[in-house]
């Protein structure tokens, strides 16, 4: 779990270092409840960190969101931009690795392609993990 | 740079009259700008209270009360649904906020000097003033903000803008407009789409503005961009992640509305 956990905030801190714009990273797990975050120069407070990853499961289970999902055939990627006055919130989540969301918060908004890129290796990780 | 702009103004008012192109009338024709620069001299440059009154030929008019290069209170806006204010212009606080003063006061100040010959007036006030609490909205700051008003568009154009630019993606209007469009080529159910924004107004229900982005990959790929400004929104949806980039592009540059 330890190993697990460092890997995490190895990724989170190569999303950091590839956006310098990203100014909070976090990984939860929505069955668990379990949140790894990371944020860039200043400390967060723990509220902040709350409200970001409460934004993002309201993201992520908004009925348009849902329907959008359903409207996909065999859905596996899905991601959420919230583009908000002082920030950009951005939730990612592998619909076949159960619950876990990356949830991102840049100042400006990042290269979508790249960022899917990183959160698919972030996903993977539990199950390189476990084959190791 | 207002007592320069005075000096020109009454310069070219002379010649005018030398060269018989002000007409007897005194209405000259001026471009915006100059127009507002020569309203915001002539509000500098009162000390003592006056009526200055700006009015297009054609009988467009707005006409205030200015005292110590303030504008303390607007007597008049013919005709009066020019003015998009939440109170009466009469009933309006003159003061420096563009929200809740300038905004409106400009928006009916671009609508009479917008391509039309115009006469600025002075006139004593026949009464006394009466007691004016607040200390009213400064002259100086017109001309800044009749440049904001200009870039300042409605809400409803801004998003149908935003929807007008993907003619060729499946896209819904919704607010003030209602429509949904879907080229031919997509297999994008109307049905669908409808229930979308079914989920999206009760969603938005009580929030002023919202910009969202989703994209959903496996089998198939689709993106959508979701606008909602002041109550008007759009959808607008595509099926090929190549055009993703510009749709979350454009959508970002939203942003300065929130």
């Amino acid at each position: 779990m330890d190993d697990l956990r460092q890997k995490t905030l190895d990724m989170i801190d190569a999303l950091h270092e590839r956006f310098k714009d990203c100014k909070l990273a976090m990984l939860i797990d929505q069955e668990t409840g379990l949140v790894f975050s990371k944020s860039s120069a200043s400390p967060t407070s723990q509220s902040i960190v709350q409200q970001v990853g409460a934004d993002a499961i309201e993201a992520l289970k908004s009925p348009s969101a849902m329907a959008f999902r359903a409207s996909a055939n065999e859905p596996q990627l899905v991601s959420i931009t919230r583009v908000r006055k002082r920030d950009v919130l951005v939730v990612i989540q592998d619909l076949r690795k159960g619950d876990d969301a990356l949830v991102c918060l840049f100042s400006k908004s990042p290269s979508r392609s790249y960022l899917m890129e990183i959160a698919s290796e972030i996903f993977q990780l539990p199950m390189t993990m476990e084959a190791a | 740079m207002p007592s320069s702009a005075k000096l020109h103004a009454s310069f070219d008012s002379i010649t005018a009259l030398i060269d018989g192109d002000g007409g007897p009338s005194g209405f000259r024709e001026m471009d915006t700008e100059t127009a507002c620069a020569e309203l915001e001299a002539t509000l500098v440059n009162t000390v003592l209270p006056r009526r200055i009154t700006i009015r297009s030929e054609d009988g467009v008019r707005l006409s205030v009360i200015a005292r110590n290069r303030r504008v303390i209170k607007v007597a008049d806006v013919h005709p009066q649904n020019l003015w998009e204010g939440q109170q009466s212009p009469q009933a309006t606080v003159c003061e420096g906020d563009y929200d809740s003063f300038a905004r409106a006061f400009t928006s009916v100040l671009l609508k009479i000097v917008a391509d039309k010959r115009i006469i600025i007036e002075q006139t004593f006030l026949p009464h006394a003033l009466g007691t004016i609490t607040h200390s009213g909205y400064p002259a100086s700051m017109l001309c800044d903000h009749v440049s904001l008003s200009q870039n300042d568009e409605g809400d409803a154009a801004v998003i149908q803008g935003f929807y007008d630019t993907f003619p060729d993606h499946p896209r819904a209007r919704f607010g003030s407009a209602d429509e949904i469009d879907i080229p031919a080529t997509s297999n994008i159910d109307p049905a669908w789409i409808d229930g979308c924004v079914a989920a999206l107004r009760e969603e938005l229900n009580g929030k002023d503005t919202d910009l969202r982005f989703i994209v959903v990959d496996g089998g198939d790929c689709r993106g959508a961009a979701m606008a909602w400004l002041g109550g008007e929104g759009c959808l607008v949806m595509s099926e090929y992640p190549d055009q993703f980039d510009e749709l979350e592009l454009r959508l970002s540059a939203l942003r300065e509305r929130l």
